[in-house]
Formats: C-alpha cells, structure tokens, sequence
C-alpha cells in the first residue's frame, strides 16, 4: 500500500475516524494502531508478517530478560542473541544471495545455483531492524527501561507510518509515545495536513516526473553527451531527495494524525555547504544511528587522526552496504567517506577560515556541494560499477567539456523530450524550500491562516495536475 | 476536533467533488484507448492493431452500425487478453448476427525475441480487468491513467490535444503536420525501428492459434473477414523478411475456412509514416473494406 495511493487514502480516513471515534482509550487505541500496522504491513505480502512478530516477540523477551538480569556476562549473552537473530535475518534475507554471487565471481568453480535462497527481500526490514536493535542496545546500556507492554512494543516496530521507510525511531523518543494519552491537537493536525501535502508534492509531482528522464539518461548513458549525463546526475539528485523525503514527510504528517511525533529525517540537505553537513542533514535519523552505535562507540573523534579515518571509513562502508546488496552502493558510501575525511580531519582549521567560511561563497559552496552529491549519486543509481564509471567518464568527457556544449547537450535533451515543465517545478520546490530552510518543511510558512489556506490549495491543483503515478514503489522501499 | 473534522469534510468533498469534475469530462483527447472503454458494445466489430485504430472509421463501414476495437500491436497483438477483452467488450451481443473484421499483420502474430517479456500484452491496458462500457469510467482511470486526474482537464478543455482524438466509435483521428520532410523523417524513424525489431521476431504459433480461437468462438453467429490493410513497400519487404504471409495464412485458411481474406489496394493512400494512413485516406480505405463485405 503506497502513500500515493488511493487504497492508502482510503485505508487512513477510516483508521482515522476510528482512532479518535471509537477507541478512545490508550490500551484500545494501541491496540488499534498494531492491528492497522500488521494491515497495512500484510497488504504487500502476508508472509513478511511472520518474520516481523518473531524480531518483536523476541526483542521484547530479550529486553525484559536483559533488565531482569543482573550479571553482566548474562546481559551481554542475552544481548548477542538478539543482534545475532536480527542481523542474522537481515544478513540471510538481504545479504546472502550477494555474498554468495559476489564469492562465485572470486572462485569461478563454485556453482552458485545449488547455493542461492532466491528469497523476496521483506519490505522496510533494515529500517525496522535497526529500530529493534536500538532498543536492545539500549536496554542494554541502560540508558531506557526494558518495556512490559507487549502491545505497546510491538505497536512502537510496526508503527505503520514510519515502519517500510523510516524515520528510524529511538525507544525513548517514540515507544515512550505509546505509554502516553493522546490528546487530539487541531494544531499538529492541520500541520500533519500540510506535511502531507507536501510530501505529496515531492513525490507524485517532482520525483516521479523526473524518474521518467532519469531513466531515459541511465538506460542509455552511452547515447548521451556530458551536458546530457550532468542533467540527469542532478535530476536523480532532485528524484531521490524529493522519493525519500516525500515519504519521511508523509511519514511525519500522518503520525501526526494519529498525535505522534516522529523525528525530523531531512533538513534540507541541498543547501549545505559542503559534504559533512551534507551528512548531517541526509536521512538524519540514519547518520544518527550510526554515530550513536557505530561511531562512538569506536571511538567517535577523540582520537588519533588514523583511527579517525578508520571509523569514519567503516561507517560509510557499513551505510553503504545497509542501502543494499551490490558493489555500487559500497562504493558509494566509500567515496562519501573519502571526501567526508579531509573535512573531518581540518575540521577545526576549516571553521576559523575566514576566507572558506566567507558569505560571499555561500551559494558556490551550496552549488559545488551539489555538484559533489550528484557525481556520486552516479553510483548509488547506476545498476553497475562499469555502469557507474561509463556513466561519470561521459560527463567528464574532455572533447564536450565547456559550459557551452554542457548547456547545449541538456537543452538538446529538453526540447527533444518535451520536459521543459518540470523547471517550473523544480523551482517551486527549492524556492519554497530555501524560503523555510529555517523551519520544519517546506511548507511551513509563518502566514495567517487563509493565506496558508491558498497555498496548500495551490500545491493541491499543482498535484491535481502534474501527479505522475508510475508502477515503481518508493525507491527506499528496497532497503 | 470539531473544526479540524469540519475542515476536513469540506477538504474531502471538494478533492472527490474535482476528480469527479474531471472524470466526466474524459473523452477522447487525454488517452488512445478510453472510449474504447466508454463505447456502447455493437454487434459487429473491427479488431486488430494501430494499423485498423488509424485506418478504419466504423463511420464509413456497415453504415457505422460497427465499433473499432483495435488497439495497438503492444496492447492487442491476437492472444487470450485480447480475446478476452472482445469477449467482455461485446458482452450480450457475442451471440447475435454481425461483422468481424479482422485486421492481421505480421507484428500481431509474432513475437520480438529481444525482449525480457515478449508477451508485452501482459501488463498493458486489456489485462488490467477494466470494466467496458461505463461513462466515465472510473474502473479504467484507476487502473490504467497514471497522472492527475487534473490533466484530464487541461488535455480535453483548456489545452485540447491537437493532434489525436479518440472517436466514440473507436476511430482514432490523428492530425500530424503532413510536408514531405515530416513525413520522410518519421518514415526513417518508424522503419528503422522495424528494421531493427524484425531481426529478433518470429512467427509465433501462440498467436497463431489465439487468432484461430477468435474466429471459431465468433463464427457461430457472426460473418468473419479477415484483412491486411496497405503499408508502404518498404516497411512490407522488411515484414517478409520474418514473416512468411503465405504459410501463415495457409494455417488460418485451413483451420477457419468460412473465412474470407482481404486483401485491400494501396491505390490513392498517402500514410502519416508508411505505416499508418493519413486521416484523409480513411474514408476512403474504410469505403473500399465495407464494400468488399457488404
């Protein structure tokens, strides 16, 4: 059931109506809410059900032993029981077939056929595994309470807006929700409202119109001249921001509905002025998760510059490698550590520069930075490395290489294509965005109420208009 | 709560209130296939590819007591989709007297090697289950129309689509500049496509046999022609380089003798790109089949 759906439209009118209407109380409301998640997970394939109650049975089990238990040698068993069912589901599910494939490439002998599982890969299982390994970490560390409530831990994994996609949610930020009445509050649901739409926008009208040229350019790189193959590296840079963002704020807008409050998963990641604060504002609630159980837990910073390197290199091999199985997403997160180190490393020299930090190169900054991103989305997007590299060497490439033939290469490609309507598009959205670049989302303009009015009803015609719906899903659906 | 619940019905009336709006204004400028899904059923019926959508105005056959229900050779090459589909589509009136003009040719009894899924009809317009004959239909513009219902509007009232027009008979008139550099560029283009598609199509006896089901399910009750329409002499050489004419219709011959074949002239047509005829030129190649059936 995808959130550009009427199925889904339908499927959140009633859910709503009966949340607030019928089940007024918490436990009744909780309950509510797990049996629309399982609904709502079950609509793409009732088999991933199973796999969904074992991870939360067992992580519930796990996390009351854990606190129960006071040696520490026991804790850590208990706790190696739950990393290992959960990577190991995750490893078997998503990773397997890839290593097996990857071996057999290594050792031409082997016969990969008798060894690969074939199985479907289940919908959201990184995000809502790394959900449940948080909080055995946490229970764990002792930094949250092991929770009693079966229904209301479980609702906190499958809690159906952020559970195929995320945000990644912390224990204490969002299973402490569920302990909580809610209140219905006019003011979250207006916003919810508005997030919504918005998150609408990007999808249905930005990413999904440009998704179409961006697989024309992909699919037939070596056709294309460099201005061509740059267009399209910037426009999956707009597709994949405006897929995944669309979604977190579709995610946030309907817990809202529900008087939830999810964390923040973007902020505005195309106006940083370079690659760490970048990182700081793509997929916030990832990076997150990382720094907290990977890169501290190494070390984090305060450490020699070597050791520095090696943890930031893990990370983004590890964030790399948790996008998907295939060598492309690997190396995209390694060359985002690469240019993550230098800034790292003179990070203090970097700040007190006066001439890198002047106003003036703001906006070259925010453009290079740009420029950076879609270079290496490239290899996130491409289905090969030789693609990849194909790909990148034909923007580079030296005989096109002036603005001119750059600008004439992408305005032979929009005339030809007739794509010149999603410019206008495109500066609605960065536009608006920039204008909010200090509030929640790109919608959140201080107005009076009649003028937030309008604008939401112009987003809608916008929608009601240029929506595309093609058949693919979510890009990050696949993770 | 009150409010918010307030608003929010008035949101929800007004979002129904202008997909409604555009729904009833569907026609046929914003999709080729729609009223093919509107249309009333007919006794009689042409079916086939783009060739018989573009080629044949139901207007000048049978004295438009006919519908076209052709397609294009993606959507309705001859397999059990499409047999389906007329079935559906003629639904009560399968069983009393009338026409069925059959437009063959070889891309519609063939298969293209080169593709992961040859079958190419398998998730095109006729096997989404779309219901036939409703108007609007609201079965067909939730399966199959991938865009805002907004654009319904723009393309049929303030931006009408210029250059093709869905008839409710099924006829598809479509309007292209016709100078002779446009008609050359597009002609280089379709034949070159062809050129490249006949290397990797063969003869498919799937296709083959659908086509023969057709004509047995309907030769019960109806008269059955079957016709190749004209393309120009290029596009021909490149078929026959796959496509053996005389041995497959031998086949269908054989199994459908009550079947008449016809074999339409290319005298006085002028195409819009060697493959589908120009507008002015369906009246009269229309005009010349219904004759031969009368």
């Amino acid at each position: 059931m995808l959130f550009n759906s009427v199925e889904f439209f339908v499927f959140i009118v009633l859910s709503f109506l009966a949340y607030w209407f019928v089940f007024k109380t918490k436990k009744s409301q909780n309950l509510f809410l797990l049996a629309i998640s399982y609904f709502f997970y079950g609509w793409w394939d009732w088999r991933f059900l199973f796999l969904i109650l074992a991870s939360s049975l067992l992580d519930f089990y796990i996390g009351m032993k854990i606190s129960k238990t006071p040696e520490k040698s026991k804790r850590k068993k208990l706790l190696a029981l739950s990393l290992f069912f959960n990577l190991g589901a995750l490893a078997l599910f998503k990773y397997y077939d890839f290593f097996i494939s990857s071996l057999v490439e290594v050792l031409p002998g082997l016969d990969a056929n008798g060894l690969l599982l074939k199985v479907m890969l289940p919908v959201g299982i990184s995000f809502y595994t790394f959900q449940t390994l948080s909080y055995s970490i946490d229970v764990y560390k002792e930094k949250i309470k092991a929770e009693s409530n079966l229904v209301s831990f479980a609702a906190f994994v499958c809690f159906f807006p952020q559970l195929v996609a995320g945000p990644i949610e912390r224990a204490k930020d969002l299973l402490a929700q569920f302990e909580k009445n809610r209140i219905f509050k006019s003011k979250d649901a207006y916003d919810g409202l508005q997030l919504i739409l918005w998150g609408l926008f990007k999808k249905s009208i930005i990413a999904d119109n440009v998704s179409i040229y961006v697989d024309k350019i992909f699919g037939e790189y070596q056709h294309y001249d460099s201005g061509t193959l740059l267009f399209g590296a910037m426009l999956f840079s707009s597709q994949i921001y405006c897929d995944f963002s669309g979604y977190s704020d579709i995610a946030i807008g309907t817990s809202k509905l529900f008087g939830f409050n999810l964390s923040r998963n973007f902020n505005f990641p195309y106006f940083s002025k370079n690659i760490t604060e970048f990182w700081k504002k793509w997929h916030m609630s990832l990076t997150n998760w990382f720094k907290d159980y990977i890169y501290i837990p190494l070390g984090g910073s305060r450490v020699t510059s070597i050791i520095l390197v090696r943890n930031i290199f893990i990370v983004f091999f590890v964030s790399g490698i948790w996008h998907g199985a295939n060598w492309t997403y690997i190396l995209w997160g390694v060359l985002n550590g690469v240019l993550f180190i230098p800034i790292a490393l003179y990070n203090k020299h970097y700040e007190k520069s006066k001439i890198l930090n002047a106003r003036i190169l703001n906006i070259p900054r925010i453009v290079f930075t740009f420029f950076l991103v879609s270079i290496l989305w490239v290899f996130f997007r491409a289905d090969s490395i030789d693609i990849a590299f194909g790909y990148v060497e034909g923007i580079a490439n030296l005989t096109d290489f002036s603005p001119v033939a750059y600008l004439k290469g992408i305005y032979g490609f929009v005339t030809w294509n007739k794509c010149q309507y999603i410019f206008p598009l495109l500066f609605i959205l960065y536009v608006f965005e920039y204008l909010n670049k200090n509030n929640q989302f790109g919608l959140d303009f201080k107005l009076k109420p009649v003028f937030k009015l309008l604008l939401s009803i112009f987003i809608f015609f916008l929608w009601f208009v240029f929506a595309n719906y093609p058949s693919e899903e979510f890009i990050y659906f696949q993770f | 709560m009150k409010t918010f619940f307030k608003f929010s019905v008035i949101a929800l009336v007004s979002i129904l209130g202008v997909h409604f709006y555009a729904a009833s204004l569907a026609g046929g400028r914003f999709d080729d296939n729609y009223n093919k899904f509107t249309m009333e059923p007919k006794s009689s019926i042409v079916v086939g590819s783009s060739r018989a959508t573009h080629g044949l105005n139901p207007n000048f056959i049978l004295g438009g007591e006919i519908a076209n229900f052709a397609f294009d050779a993606f959507s309705s090459p001859f397999s059990k989709e499409y047999n389906d589909a007329i079935y559906s589509f003629l639904g009560d009136s399968l069983k009393s007297k009338g026409t069925v003009i059959i437009e063959v040719n070889p891309w519609t009894l063939s298969l293209d090697t080169s593709l992961a899924e040859p079958f190419r009809e398998k998730d095109r317009v006729l096997s989404k289950g779309i219901s036939f004959g409703d108007k609007p239909n609201f079965s067909f513009l939730f399966k199959n129309y991938d865009h805002g219902w907004g654009k319904i509007i723009m393309d049929e009232v303030l931006f009408p689509n210029e250059s093709k027009n869905l008839h409710n008979n099924g006829w598809l008139e479509v309007s292209l500049e016709m100078g002779k550099p446009s008609i050359k560029e597009r002609k280089a283009g379709l034949l070159a496509s062809y050129r490249k598609k006949a290397k990797s199509s063969i003869v498919s006896d799937y296709r083959i046999n659908s086509l023969i089901a057709l004509i047995d399910s309907l030769n019960d009750f109806k008269k059955v022609f079957i016709t190749k329409l004209p393309v120009c002499t290029e596009l021909l050489k490149i078929e026959s380089e796959f496509f053996n004419e005389d041995s497959v219709y031998a086949i269908i011959r054989e199994q459908c003798p009550t079947t008449e074949f016809i074999d339409l002239k290319p005298q006085g047509l002028i195409w819009i790109d060697g493959h589908h005829v120009f507008k002015n030129s369906v009246e009269l190649m229309s005009s010349r089949l219904s004759q031969r059936i009368q």
